[in-house]
């Protein structure tokens, strides 16, 4: 147990996640009564969809790419399913997965077939994806015509568990263990680590990219179908929380910016204990305001903290390896 | 060119389009995207994608303006404003630089932070302008042009100019075509970034305060959406969303375009969510063109 525990925090943002603690402390020592089942299932089941995103997210960010356009994917699928709802659910549901491929396909196909950076392909996605919804809505939410699957959807079971925890669980322990220990997952972590070398022993690197951002865009939107039926409704706006929230998770959680380092497990760590400061916030009564301000300050920290002089230094004190000793970037020597 | 076919076009088939006040009307709605856009260019042009962080930029800047207004007077307020803007853009350039951080990822980070540092101050309302003088500036017109589109093309001016004339102008466009080939050469590059970014907090700001002066009220939501339509002005300009190639003038452009299409939405009835459509595909567009140019010329 503590052997897999060191495996899915190895990788992670030190600096994070001892901010997140001392918060989390910090929110115990206000309230004590948030020790309790209840906000672990409150924890649990807010972290469930960001999850599930992330979690495809984490594979993107693995094989090299940032895929920034998942929050907007999740929105979309989560319009189109509503407004399908009430001529199928199996339509509703085929189509709100077949956004995500589309989004995701459409991020590959840019990146790999035209050499577009993925920062920007997505980023044009995104803003496609959030005109999209926007359109195909009306800019109002769209109801769904099913709050009885909505309410059997959310009832929890066991205490501690619901049909989104227990979907969020699989997720991550389906593509956590597929990126560990498949043949498709080594070669996206080569891909991500250094495509050079993954592109000269064989892997088909372009392939490899192309089916992680399609991964990316179906998780999105699988996350994003869910949603709007555990709400039974959807709204076009949002999307931006979502991407952050995700994004701030991932990091925190060790999957390097860069690509090759870290673990869909410690993505989901970083998810779930971002949802359990939020929780912890929103039960003392913390303005959502500071939420966002907490959130986008642990972005910036991780960024700072793993600047290559910084992040030296920081292995330097605890005494870990010191091989990397130059960056890839030239610009972060000579300036 | 295109701009040309799509005025021919517009002016052929849409009713009222083709008249001196919808003209103004086009350019006085895209005069505040314009205005961010410059700074926006420098950014690109520097090869760092793109500066998320604009609205809440936009909001620091119309709110500190109105809000300090009725203590310390008009310009002087104003002048706050652009120094905090600046200095936030700033403090974007430096993160990227020292830590060599990942622009989009720094900027969104600084757009979060930033929005709820302003909703946790002005709980989201609105704040109301105090001074006459702001507002009249704000909805003057000088010879028939309304003072937002006099403010866009001294901006767009000041940058082209800086941009052309100037060796610090060349410095950027190197830096971005070939950052390690500036770095070898001894050019500022990471000094260069800082810079870009700061110019574009200061439009960012100074976009702000001509929002605030021309609706005389501002809340934390006034610069919404001007990040994406910003994006989408340089890159349909033909300004490489790659870094390295593009000018302020092409911008401008750019700016016309994007600004013509909403207009035209907007004569045509449609509404506001067709415009968020359409700029994203005008981006998705751009940019595929973008990279089949670099393929071709490679």
């Amino acid at each position: 147990m503590s052997g897999a525990l060191s495996r899915v925090t190895a990788n992670a943002s030190a600096p994070a996640l001892l901010a997140l603690a001392v918060v989390i402390v910090a929110l115990v020592a206000i309230e004590p009564a948030l020790i309790s089942a209840s906000t672990g299932f409150n924890i649990l089941t807010q972290a469930a969809v960001p999850v599930i995103i992330a979690s495809g997210f984490a594979v993107a960010m693995l094989s090299g790419q940032l895929d920034l356009s998942v929050g907007a994917t999740a929105v979309l699928a989560g319009v189109v399913a509503m407004r399908l709802q009430e001529q199928s659910i199996g339509l509703s549901l085929v189509a709100g997965l077949l956004v995500g491929c589309a989004v995701g396909a459409v991020n590959g196909l840019l990146v790999t077939r035209l050499g577009v950076p993925s920062l920007l392909a997505t980023l044009g996605t995104l803003i496609a994806a959030r005109g999209v919804a926007f359109f195909y809505s009306g800019g109002r939410p769209v109801q769904g015509q099913m709050p009885d699957v909505a309410a059997s959807l959310n009832s929890s079971f066991l205490g501690v568990l619901s049909i989104r925890i227990c979907l969020a669980i699989a997720v991550v322990v389906i593509v956590d263990a597929t990126i560990r220990r498949t043949v498709w997952g080594r070669r996206v972590m080569a891909t991500g680590g250094n495509p050079k070398a993954a592109q000269a022993v064989g892997v088909s690197v372009n392939r490899i990219t192309m089916q992680a951002l399609v991964l990316s865009g179906s998780l999105a939107a699988a996350g994003g179908t869910l949603q709007a039926y555990l709400l039974n409704s959807a709204t076009p706006a949002g999307g931006e929380a979502t991407l952050i929230v995700v994004i701030a998770g991932v990091v925190v959680g060790g999957v390097a910016l860069t690509g090759g380092r870290g673990s869909v497990a410690g993505a989901a760590l970083g998810v779930l204990l971002i949802a359990t400061v939020t929780v912890g916030m929103n039960f003392i009564g913390v303005d959502s305001a500071y939420q966002r301000i907490l959130v986008g300050g642990l972005l910036l920290l991780v960024v700072l903290t793993s600047a290559p002089q910084i992040a030296r230094a920081l292995r330097r004190r605890q005494g870990g390896d010191r091989i990397r000793t130059g960056t890839l970037d030239g610009s972060s020597q000579i300036g | 060119m295109a701009l040309l076919i799509l005025l021919v076009v517009a002016a052929l088939a849409v009713d009222r389009f083709a008249t001196l006040s919808n003209a103004m009307a086009i350019l006085r709605a895209g005069s505040f995207t314009g205005i961010v856009a410059v700074g926006m260019t420098l950014v690109i042009i520097r090869g760092y994608y793109a500066d998320l962080s604009v609205p809440a930029v936009i909001a620091v800047g119309a709110l500190t303006s109105l809000a300090m207004m009725p203590a310390i007077g008009v310009l002087p307020a104003v002048a706050v404003a652009l120094l905090v803007s600046t200095l936030i853009g700033l403090l974007n350039g430096v993160i990227i630089a020292v830590a060599s951080g990942n622009p989009i990822i720094v900027t969104l980070g600084t757009q979060i932070l930033l929005s709820g540092v302003i909703v946790a101050i002005t709980q989201g309302a609105f704040v109301y302008g105090t001074s006459e003088t702001f507002a009249d500036i704000g909805s003057a017109k000088v010879l028939g042009v309304p003072t937002p589109i006099l403010a866009f093309l001294v901006v767009a001016g000041i940058g082209q100019a800086w941009l052309s004339l100037t060796t610090s102008g060349r410095f950027f466009i190197a830096a971005g075509a070939n950052q390690r080939a500036a770095t070898a050469m001894g050019l500022p590059t990471r000094r260069l970034g800082m810079v870009a970014m700061a110019v574009c907090g200061l439009t960012a700001g100074f976009a702000g305060v001509v929002l605030a002066a021309f609706t005389d009220q501002a809340n934390v939501a006034i610069g919404s959406g001007y990040e994406f339509s910003a994006i989408a002005a340089v890159a349909v300009g033909g300004t490489s969303l790659f870094g390295g190639a593009g000018s302020i003038w092409r911008t401008v452009v750019g700016v016309v375009f994007v600004a013509t299409i909403d207009n035209v939405l907007v004569l045509l009835g449609l509404p506001f969510e067709a415009r968020l459509l359409a700029t994203g595909i005008v981006i998705i567009v751009a940019v595929v063109f973008d990279a089949l140019l670099r393929r071709s010329t490679r």
